[in-house]
């Protein structure tokens, strides 16, 4: 079907790259050896350990930043901003209905906060914003506000055992994200055994 | 078709966004410099300037007793924290034990063994290696003019390994013998005069 024409000159992943959301980035990372594990080591062995270094040259001692947080392309990924727009026209000599390629909200923010607490907690939150969606051409699908919502799960681990309580849509009620359907707050929890 | 506008968010989602941005910045902003621990280099680095108590001899007047405690010095900013303390905790090279001392100058810093010297600045660098000269101190350092400068030990990076440039000359200047053992995994640089 070649009547008519996408167009999407600004689809472009915007990837706002934020630093406070990324601290389970720390925690994932593995743990780097302690300074009686380093000791036992030979020189030979010193000189061949990959330390984490941001600059790719010998840094001078009062330019090193004092606080570093590493974004991972994952990070990136999971946190970020999008900006969609699309563009939908008819070539010359063609009928075609655009509002057949539907709609897609124009902003997205997408943020997830994950830490380890003491005593095997853990919490994360991940939190949406969706803007609006414009009420069909033909009016049979209504206009679907733009909406903020978020989850958040709070967890004990422990090597066997997992006990979580999650929360889905936690902002609002009852939240409409398509058409008329409304989606409610949910709370549900889970119990997990690994043997 | 065209809906692209800003001012279709609500007061009330955009406030709900702030204060989760503010959540988020609780949960995992970045924490303050001073509850940051000793960087993965400069603990690579600490356990270097223990290991090169062993790699060095000093001439016997450079310990007035025996049981003398062999010092290690940082020289300006310390970049180790208490990790360089807790490396060389307990530990002793031919009977001297470890010590780690920290100076702002210097002059105060010569009665040290080995010395870690934080600065960069090329003139301040030399000054203070200037001064160190006569004195029987293995200098370490981490700054690009540290060789030129006059140093004995520079630690530099290549591939995210700490690599070390020695100038074995400027050593034995002072009286400091480097081990073979040592040299043999650096690389040696010795600046034209």
């Amino acid at each position: 079907m070649k009547c008519c024409r996408i167009a999407c000159p600004f689809r472009s992943l915007l990837t706002l790259a934020l630093v406070m959301t990324t601290c389970y980035e720390t925690f994932a990372q593995e743990e780097f050896p302690t300074s009686r594990e380093l000791k036992k080591l030979s020189v030979d062995a010193l000189l061949n350990i990959e330390v984490t270094s941001v600059s790719r040259y010998p840094e001078k001692l009062t330019e090193v930043a004092s606080a570093v947080q590493v974004l991972s392309n994952e990070a990136i990924r999971r946190d970020g901003y999008t900006y969609f727009y699309k563009s939908v026209w008819n070539k010359p000599g063609h009928t075609f209905d655009p509002s057949y390629a539907g709609y897609d909200p124009n902003h997205q923010i997408l943020l997830q906060a994950m830490a380890d607490l003491p005593g095997n907690f853990q919490v994360d939150v991940i939190a949406r914003y969706v803007d609006s969606l414009p009420e069909s051409q033909s009016g049979d699908i209504p206009e679907v506000p733009d909406y903020f919502n978020f989850n958040m799960r709070l967890a004990w681990m422990s090597r066997k055992l997992e006990l979580s309580l999650c929360g889905q849509n936690l902002a609002g009620a009852a939240n409409q994200e398509y058409g008329t359907n409304k989606i409610p707050r949910n709370i549900y929890g889970k119990v997990a055994l690994r043997l | 078709m065209e809906h692209f506008s800003m001012g279709r968010i609500r007061k009330s989602a955009m406030t709900n966004v702030c204060l989760l941005l503010a959540c988020s910045a609780l949960l995992g902003g970045p924490v303050p410099a001073a509850l940051q621990a000793t960087t993965e280099e400069y603990k690579v680095k600490a356990v270097f300037l223990f290991h090169f108590a062993q790699f060095v001899e000093w001439p016997e007047a450079s310990f007035s007793e025996e049981q003398e405690p062999l010092i290690i010095g940082v020289l300006g900013e310390d970049p180790f924290g208490s990790f360089l303390d807790e490396v060389v905790a307990g530990e002793d090279i031919n009977g001297h034990p470890l010590t780690i001392r920290r100076f702002n100058k210097a002059e105060d810093a010569a009665a040290c063994h080995i010395l870690f010297m934080g600065m960069d600045g090329i003139s301040q660098l030399r000054s203070s290696l200037e001064m160190l000269k006569d004195h029987n101190v293995l200098t370490v350092g981490d700054s690009p003019a540290f060789i030129r400068a006059g140093g004995m030990i520079r630690f530099f990076s290549e591939n995210n390994k700490i690599r070390l440039q020695i100038n074995p000359d400027a050593a034995r200047a002072s009286g400091v013998m480097i081990s073979s053992k040592l040299l043999r995994l650096a690389d040696i640089s010795i600046p034209k005069s």
